[in-house]
């Protein structure tokens, strides 16, 4: 069974991370939040209804669950950038000025330059296609942003960028994000919750700092702490009674007092 | 003579003017576990398909086991010496069975039959595929995937194996598989490794870090000795770096730690000389 | 689409599995041939015993063969009705308004249905137990004289095996760019027919868009792979002919003789 008793609610204006090892279930999960597959029993409600109930509304699902799937470069087929970032809205049925205006302000939630507009969208490097396609997403103004391993085979520079880039554009329209992750790093950079995967059922659910005490059941099912997290452990080992810590940040603010630093060398 | 010399290489692609290698002087010895970073476009690719002989450069010379890799006839004697393991796991596979697939080398080298039916064998036993070798490879997992073209290039014996960002599409567990695979192979058989990657927990793993940027390279040492200036590997190079080097950083320690156990080794001596903990 | 599983092949060391590709080969054509030679009850149903026999021989399970069948049902019902409609005869069973039941016609109605499905379980028994490498083998082998007016033998099995590789990582490819359109909005299932044809473009485009990249990305490692056409290559599995071929071949020539025979048994004087 690739989905087994799933209960989750998706709160409004969080940013909730899945995880989980491949084959634990994620994507098939986020495939079924805009009515892409269908669950053989089980509903999913959104804002209250169910997405099955009317069969003509579940297009309009899609438009308001906006889903970016892994490597969304692959899905770019028109000849300009502008077009394709305008398939979305233009399926909608929006009209020549809304489409225009959401194309020019979803470029810029990309930090991409209106030159870009023109040019075709395979000309551009990886991570320029990659930014094309997620305006293309966000062209829609979904009410939810689910997000399939958005930085998957990025360099740092541009996985960091990216990530920027979505914390920022989450800031500015208030969207609520739903992303998988493999990089327990930016999950705990990035989520306010974390929902758990393993066969196909969900191992866990909660904030960083509840899901993270758990090192070794996730260890157990094939995931991972973020690194920072692995060195508290480590000094909870050795006697130091800190709390767990699971970003670089939180890191610093425990040990800086501790550490007198500048006079400190190797 | 070391087994793979660079000397004053230069290579750009036709249609372009950039110089995506520019006068690279370099040499490799055999049994050598060398990552090469950089951030895209940086070069890596094209360094890595200098290695064997896929780019020829106009300028310069690339020698492999003191055979220039512009001498057409020793061509496939190159391409067997230096095997290269890709990105995309799918598509590199040719065959629709597993074993066939890791066949397709030494079948190509006119290898006798039994002694295909032998290297066939002991690859995808070195790399833990053994019992896959009669499965279709598009059910396997990417790591698995990866490990069977991994096995297809050890068939054909090679010297060195180049991966060229071959983990950037997997998954941790899949990444960690491919990992112990070569590091297996760099140790047990000697193969030179030529790992290419955007994982810096990867590439600090490796003896030997190669830092390219704009085709150039920018730093060539240990990891602790690339990894030093931590301000052009951040800000400069696009890179990042190992979580434990970024707390040290912001902890105002000045110490290029890599690795998890380093980090708790060296915290606990600070921590024990302040005695405040 | 997830269901083609032609050119599939089915691990299993069964008798099928182990006998020769080339002499499968020549065995699909004689039964392929002879289904199409039956035209009595007797002989079809000979024929349909003969496929049991080889389903059950093969070890591959018979709801995988029925697999196959099941994407076909459409085109074998329109065929069937249209054959029901349109083939003459003398035998009226029935006449209403414009239409005329004949006899023959139920008769080549239902053998042309039976042929198809005998012909898609013979086809898939090939495909199940031998392997894409194996088949590409065996097709290089038996055309090998066409070498002599300069037909590149080698380098066509090697196209053949290659595309019956990639056949699943396409379809998974398809899939992929659909459902990721679909997200945007996309609508591949109303409208008429040029609105349809349309809806296609978001699809192929970037199918055959990455169906380039994995072609280059392909050569690339076939040369990595030290892959230089046909000339000097060895193989795995050295195709040996030994006595169970024979054997295979001369029952499959019994059978043949068997179908052209019994066609001359028919039941009632029509079937």
């Amino acid at each position: 069974m690739a989905l087994d008793d799933i209960n989750l609610t998706i709160r409004a204006g969080e940013t909730l991370a899945i995880i989980g090892h491949t084959g634990s279930g994620k994507s098939t999960l986020i495939t079924h939040l805009n009515g892409l597959l269908k669950a053989q029993s089980g509903t999913v409600i959104f804002e209250g209804k169910d997405i099955w109930a009317d069969k003509k509304e579940l297009k309009n699902i899609r438009f308001k669950i906006g889903l970016c799937f892994q490597y969304p470069e692959y899905q770019l087929f028109e000849e300009t950038v502008y077009k394709d970032i305008a398939f979305g809205p233009k399926n909608m049925g929006l009209d020549e000025k809304e489409i225009d205006r959401r194309v020019r302000q979803s470029l810029a939630y990309m930090d991409l330059p209106e030159s870009y507009l023109e040019r075709s969208p395979f000309d551009l490097s990886g991570g320029q296609k990659r930014k094309i396609a997620l305006a293309g997403i966000l062209a829609m103004q979904p009410d939810i942003l689910v997000l399939d391993e958005p930085t998957a085979g990025l360099d740092p520079a541009a996985r960091n960028n990216l990530f920027d880039l979505i914390r920022s554009y989450k800031e500015q329209s208030g969207t609520t994000v739903v992303f998988v992750s493999h990089s327990m790093e930016d999950v705990a950079n990035l989520a306010d919750r974390i929902v758990v995967m393993n066969k196909g059922k969900i191992a866990m659910e909660g904030a960083p700092e509840e899901v993270f005490q758990h090192a070794d059941e996730l260890l157990a099912i094939g995931l991972n702490v973020p690194a920072i997290t692995k060195i508290f452990l480590g000094l909870q080992k050795n006697g130091y009674p800190f709390q767990t810590v699971y970003t670089v940040e939180d890191a610093v603010k425990i040990l800086k007092p501790l550490i007198g630093g500048d006079t400190l060398d190797a | 003579m070391s087994f793979i010399e660079f000397s004053n290489v230069t290579y750009s692609y036709p249609d372009t003017k950039r110089k995506a290698i520019e006068n690279i002087h370099l040499t490799i010895e055999q049994g050598e576990f060398i990552s090469v970073i950089g951030h895209n476009g940086s070069g890596k690719s094209t360094f890595a398909k200098l290695l064997n002989g896929l780019l020829v450069p106009p300028e310069g010379c690339v020698s492999v086991s003191g055979i220039s890799t512009a001498d057409e006839e020793k061509r496939l004697n190159l391409l067997q010496q230096v095997g290269m393991v890709f990105q995309n796991p799918d598509n590199q596979i040719v065959a629709s069975v597993v074993e066939e697939d890791v066949a397709f080398g030494p079948e190509n080298l006119g290898v006798p039959p039994e002694e295909i039916r032998t290297r066939v064998d002991d690859a995808l036993k070195t790399v833990g595929m053994y019992e896959f070798r009669l499965k279709a490879p598009h059910n396997l997992s990417g790591g698995q995937k990866q490990r069977v073209a991994i096995a297809g290039i050890l068939a054909m014996q090679p010297k060195c194996i180049v991966m060229d960002e071959s983990t950037a599409m997997l998954d941790p567990i899949g990444r960690k598989e491919v990992m112990d695979a070569v590091k297996k192979l760099n140790r047990e058989f000697g193969i030179t490794i030529i790992y290419i990657t955007h994982f810096m927990n990867e590439a600090v793993d490796a003896d030997r870090v190669i830092l390219l940027d704009h085709g150039s390279i920018c730093a060539d040492g240990t990891p602790k000795e690339v990894f030093a200036d931590y301000d052009a590997i951040t800000r400069e190079y696009g890179l990042d770096v190992p979580q434990s080097y970024e707390l040290m950083k912001q902890l105002g320690v000045n110490a290029c730690i890599l690795g998890e156990e380093e980090c708790i080794l060296h915290l606990t001596r600070l921590l024990g000389e302040n005695g405040k903990a | 689409m997830r269901d083609i599983s032609f050119g599939q092949y089915y691990p299993s060391h069964s008798l099928l599995h182990r006998l020769d590709p080339r002499f499968k080969i020549v065995i699909t054509i004689l039964l392929v041939v002879g289904i199409f030679l039956c035209n009595t009850a007797v002989s079809i149903g000979f024929a349909a015993l003969c496929a049991l026999i080889f389903m059950l021989l093969s070890k591959v399970p018979i709801s995988t063969y029925l697999k196959n069948i099941k994407p076909l049902i459409p085109i074998i019902i329109f065929t069937f009705i249209l054959n029901l409609i349109y083939v003459p005869g003398e035998h009226v069973i029935f006449s209403f308004w414009k239409i005329t039941l004949y006899m023959e016609a139920v008769q080549t109605a239902v053998f042309i249905a039976f042929r198809i499905v005998l012909l898609v379980i013979i086809t898939s028994f090939l495909t199940y137990t031998t392997t894409p490498t194996a088949l590409t083998n065996a097709i290089e082998d038996l055309l090998k004289w066409l070498k002599v007016f300069k037909v590149d033998v080698h380098s066509i099995a090697m196209m053949m095996s290659i595309a019956l590789r990639f056949i699943p990582t396409l379809i998974d490819e398809i899939n992929k760019i659909m459902n990721a359109q679909k997200a945007r909005g996309a609508d591949f299932e109303s409208g008429n027919i040029v609105k349809k044809i349309k809806a296609m473009v978001p699809i192929l485009v970037p199918l055959f868009i990455s169906s380039f990249r994995r072609a280059y990305e392909l050569a690339n490692a076939m040369e990595c792979r030290c892959y230089n056409g046909g000339a000097g290559r060895t193989k795995l599995k050295t195709m040996q002919i030994s006595a169970k071929d024979f054997v295979a071949l001369f029952v499959i020539v019994l059978a043949f003789a068997g179908f052209i025979l019994l066609n001359k048994i028919k039941i009632g004087g029509l079937f």
